[in-house]
């Protein structure tokens, strides 16, 4: 792909001319800025239009009464008793009922990204505080949750602050912010971030809180990313973010997060441009990408692997179920994605690690489990669903659920096959529409987005 | 005039029931087994059925004005409560209940009237049943069935026969005339089951010749063989012991299972230390026990359930005496009276013979996890043996109460709060026993404030006060948790103290002082009911401190997939179940010849 196209394909779509707007495309969009979607949501998105849909995904809603109050005391809850899998449930709770998704989407984004992990940190209080703060800057200024980042008292206990003393310095934090927070392996050398620990010098938790403790700070001159003077932490991040690496680090991770998995180069560099032009403000940043060309080409339909998350939450989403969060937590852990315990400093790295030989038979055992047991929850019931769509006759019936579940218009060839085993399927109508829903699910095409 | 007679008896037995909140109350009711000779003579011209069943039975049970019970059930506020509930709503839209109420709706149109009243008339009286051995010697001691149904009304009756019948025959299973004993008829099913109808009673029995005895006796007709079941030794003995009127008793013939087993009903020794501390004394009284009783009364706002087996603890071999107190003395001490007491145990134990011998009390295989524990505990007691040193300073009670937990020891309150606990130890040896415990008391604290500094908790330093003259150790926050959704750690803030020769360890200083006035108020000694075990709950105390996690509750219901709206309702509706209940207790009686089990309840 040449350079020109690759800005052709950030030049914003036009569905009289570029494509249309269909149940493809409002699905589509659906998936990306949120976990699954329901056909009543999709109904709401194909009569709403694409601008309308995104801007209400990008602009703050407000919360419904019964979603505050359940939200509020899911959260007390967390802070009460300490659990960490109380703080779990909370969080699957707004990702699931939010009415802003993207942004809870966007906050799991940068939580893989200044991934920390409770397993060092013990303190639900303090990864309640972390997500917090990644929420209120998901959306926002990069720049902001950057700097927040590097005084927040659970990544200061994570990444060995209070070890960080002016004789002897901790590199832990001053590595990360380089390498996985803002520039990538290659764009800083190693005397950088010796020098960059020694800014962080005496950046520490006291009392629970953030603390800047003046007899453990170096005052001295350092000589970070070209720039030599007294520089502290704050100037170090607003080094990092001056530098051209960080842009294209973040339009890297945008990309590979929400449009597809293997951005070439020359996609990245404008999408980084933008980000520069628009100072780290988020929002517009996304406008652009998600209202894009390349948004809705090709290269970005069907191409994303579902994280386990988005398979979960997702899958219930999508049927309209009612989700058991306590169950679900342990099942996102056992698939690969256990919240506020990410495996590494690197967060997931998602893709194609998502799957391998036994979390592909997890996710078919989710799909039998969720659709004809209760443990997880239930779906909604799909003979009153049916009847409610006015759904009449088999190939109507895998038409809607192909679609729903696959995002993909119902080839004859696989209607014809899924039609003939709806009718062999054994049992009540009611389980051989179940049946049916579950083989879609077990699909390869099931697993990506 | 029966019915009057019943109920008569009934208040008498009331009069002896058990008062939970007044102890003076309890004692008359304990008293019962001197009074064995006007039990015999009670039994003999009371109206139960016992003395119309064949002796010989391995069990037994019956039931007195059953249909009142059911009655009173009907129509309780608390059954209402309970199908008015978002649960029981839940619960009717389940395939299984609609089947069974469209099963319950059939017989009911087909009775004519509705299971409670079919139940209320037909149980007014008494019902009894018995199981008897199929043959002698080893074989299945359950092997046939007698029942006897009296005092029904004869229109009820009737009408409940005749329209039984059809469901009979479409089961396969007609009623054939067989041959009739005197003048009363008599009807087979298949020839395996028989029965016989009069005005107002039903019969029936598995095996002709049972039938025919309870018949010869109910009717007065014919040649009566053998004895009855109200003359049996087992079942005197039962009858002397637990009192004939109930408004339900279950009799079970202990030695005639043993001798169909041939070998003791339960073995010597235990393979639980716990249940080998709690039950360790019943079951090898009941395994030398003729019968083992089981009678039921109601009050208006009462029951009682109460479990008996005869035997004289003192005859046990040494290592069995261990677990139970003289029947002439206090039995152990009563539950201290504290502000919304939430629940307690007491108990008696001789904990060092129990120790020491505990190769007799318990099977081999668990003995290795007492090598495990003496390791365990003597590393926080370096030099000393626990077999020899530590156990030896305890004494024969100790009594756990759960109450409000105090948080003077905050400048707010946890988040999530849980009841506050305290622990009194009697000590055999009070000097030695209160230092051995107090350095293992100490020793914990220093652990638990290491791990405290590991998860950034605040550490405590040890303190102490004297209090009403007593000495108080307890810990105290270097800076004082400030807030009022304090991490759940904070809850808990230790104390000990020693008042003569008692030992309190408790959760905090506030429960702390409270138990130290408990324990030295003169009060404490005066007699009591001899007790062995005594557990108590008080359901609304409890629903106190529920309420105040409410949040949590909630919450949970809300992860597991409930709506918000509803997982409020639910958690109401539980509460005012809970609040229905004033008081539970589980109490066991060592008396000379018997050892009895209550379990009481009282509600609003």
């Amino acid at each position: 792909m040449s350079d020109s196209s690759a800005v052709e394909l950030l030049r914003p779509y036009r569905p009289e001319t570029d494509g249309g707007w269909s149940r493809r495309e409002a699905t589509h969009l659906l998936w990306r800025t949120q976990v699954g979607a329901s056909a009543a949501e999709i109904d709401a998105a194909l009569r709403d239009g694409p601008e309308k849909t995104l801007e209400r995904q990008l602009s703050p809603q407000p919360e419904s009464a019964p979603f505050q109050s359940a939200e509020a005391l899911l959260r007390q809850t967390a802070r009460d008793t300490g659990n960490i899998a109380d703080l779990k449930a909370w969080w699957l709770y707004r990702l699931l009922h939010s009415a802003n998704p993207l942004a809870e989407k966007l906050s799991l984004l940068w939580h893989s990204h200044f991934a920390t992990s409770n397993a060092k940190v013990q303190s639900a209080l303090l990864m309640g505080a972390q997500n917090d703060l990644i929420r209120r800057h998901a959306l926002g200024n990069f720049r902001d949750l950057l700097q927040g980042m590097a005084r927040d008292v659970a990544m200061l206990i994570w990444l060995d602050g209070n070890a960080n003393r002016k004789r002897q310095p901790n590199e832990n934090f001053a590595r990360e912010v380089m390498e996985l927070f803002s520039l990538d392996v290659g764009n800083y050398t190693e005397q950088d971030i010796q020098e960059a620990a020694r800014a962080f010098s005496g950046w520490q938790v006291r009392d629970g809180a953030f603390w800047f403790n003046p007899l453990q700070h170096d005052a001295g001159t350092k000589t970070v990313l070209g720039r030599t003077g007294n520089l502290n932490g704050d100037d170090v991040v607003a080094l990092c973010l001056a530098q051209e690496a960080c842009p294209r680090f973040l339009a890297k991770k945008l990309l590979r997060g929400l449009v597809l998995d293997d951005p070439s180069p020359n996609l990245i560099a404008p999408l980084a441009q933008r980000i520069r032009d628009h100072d780290f403000q988020m929002t517009p940043v996304l406008r652009e990408l998600l209202s894009s060309r390349l948004f809705y080409s090709p290269l970005a339909r069907r191409t994303l692997i579902k994280s386990p998350v988005e398979l979960v939450l997702g899958g219930l989403r999508t049927l309209a179920g009612r989700a058991n969060l306590a169950a679900a937590i342990p099942l996102l852990a056992s698939l690969g994605q256990d919240f506020f315990e990410p495996p590494t400093v690197k967060g997931w790295d998602g893709g194609r690690l998502w799957i391998n030989s036994t979390s592909l038979l997890q996710r078919a055992n989710f799909a039998a489990e969720l659709v004809t047991g209760n443990r997880l929850g239930s779906i909604a019931d799909p003979e009153q669903t049916v009847a409610q769509r006015g759904l009449t006759g088999s190939q109507a019936i895998v038409e809607h659920y192909v679609e729903l579940l696959l995002n993909t218009p119902a080839e004859p060839a696989l209607t014809a096959s899924l039609t003939g085993a709806l009718r062999e399927m054994q049992g009540s109508y009611g389980q051989q529409l179940r049946g049916l829903v579950q083989l879609i699910m077990t699909m390869p095409e099931f697993q990506l987005m | 005039m029966r019915l009057r007679l019943l109920l008569a008896g009934r208040i008498a037995i009331a009069g002896l029931m058990l008062n939970l909140a007044s102890e003076s109350q309890i004692a008359p009711a304990l008293a019962q087994g001197g009074a064995a000779a006007a039990e015999a003579e009670a039994e003999k011209s009371s109206s139960s059925l016992a003395g119309l069943f064949p002796s010989g039975a391995a069990g037994y049970v019956e039931f007195s004005a059953l249909g009142e019970l059911l009655e009173r059930i009907r129509d309780s506020s608390y059954r209402k409560l309970i199908v008015e509930s978002p649960q029981f709503r839940t619960l009717e839209k389940s395939p299984q209940y609609q089947q069974g109420d469209a099963t319950r709706r059939i017989v009911e149109a087909q009775l004519g009237m509705d299971l409670w009243q079919a139940g209320k008339e037909l149980l007014r009286d008494r019902l009894a049943i018995g199981v008897y051995p199929r043959g002698e010697g080893p074989g299945n001691p359950a092997g046939h069935v007698v029942l006897l149904l009296r005092g029904v009304d004869p229109q009820v009756l009737t009408r409940v026969r005749q329209r039984a019948e059809p469901f009979l025959a479409l089961a396969q299973a007609p009623l054939q005339p067989a041959e009739p004993f005197g003048d009363i008829p008599v009807w087979s099913i298949k020839g395996q089951a028989f029965i016989s109808f009069g005005e107002t009673w039903v019969a029936a029995a598995s095996a002709r010749d049972l039938l025919t005895q309870l018949l010869a006796r109910q009717s007065g007709q014919g040649n009566v063989s053998g004895t009855a079941l109200a003359e049996e030794a087992e079942f005197r003995a039962m009858s002397s012991q637990m009192g004939s009127e109930h408004v339900g008793r279950a009799f079970v013939n202990l030695s005639l299972l043993s001798r169909a087993q041939g070998s003791r009903l339960i073995p010597p020794k235990l393979d639980n230390p716990l249940a080998s501390m709690f039950l360790g004394g019943i079951t090898e009284l009941a395994a030398g026990s003729p019968y083992l009783g089981l009678t039921l009364d109601v009050e208006q706002q009462r029951f009682r359930l109460t479990s008996g087996v005869q035997g004289d603890s003192r005859t046990l071999d040494e290592a069995h005496r261990v677990f139970f107190s003289d029947p002439a003395g206090p039995g152990t001490p009563s539950l201290p009276d504290l502000p919304s007491l939430i629940g307690g145990l007491a108990f008696h134990l001789d904990f060092a013979n129990w120790y020491r011998q505990r190769e007799q009390l318990l099977e081999a295989r668990v003995l290795p996890a007492f090598d495990q524990f003496e390791t365990g505990i003597g590393n926080l007691l370096p030099g000393k043996d626990v077999g020899e040193d530590v156990i030896p300073v305890l004494g024969r009670h100790l009594t756990f109460v759960a109450a409000p937990q105090d948080y003077s020891h905050l400048d707010g309150r946890p988040g999530m709060k849980f009841p506050g606990f305290g622990l009194v130890v009697e000590l055999a040896k009070p000097e030695e026993g209160h230092d051995l415990l107090q350095l293992f008391f100490q020793t914990l604290s220093s652990i638990i404030n290491l791990q405290a500094a590991q998860q950034n908790n605040q550490p405590w330093v040890m303190s102490s006060e004297t209090y009403q003259g007593t000495q108080i150790s307890y810990g105290r926050y270097l800076k004082k948790p400030v807030g009022d959704q304090l991490p759940v750690v904070y809850n808990f803030m230790p104390a000990s103290a020693r008042v003569g020769n008692q030992f309190i360890v408790t959760s905090s200083l506030g429960l702390c002082r409270q138990l130290v006035d408990q324990l030295q108020k003169p009060a404490r000694n005066e007699a009591r009911p001899n007790r062995n075990f005594n557990f108590e709950f008080h359901p609304a105390a409890l629903a106190d401190l529920l309420e105040t996690n409410q949040a949590v509750f909630q919450a949970r219901a809300i992860q597991q997939g409930t709506e918000p709206e509803r997982a409020a309702e639910e958690f109401s509706t539980v509460m005012r179940l809970i609040r229905y209940f004033e008081a539970f207790r589980l109490s066991t009686s060592v008396l000379p010849e018997a050892v009895q089990v209550q379990f009481e309840g009282s509600w609003k």
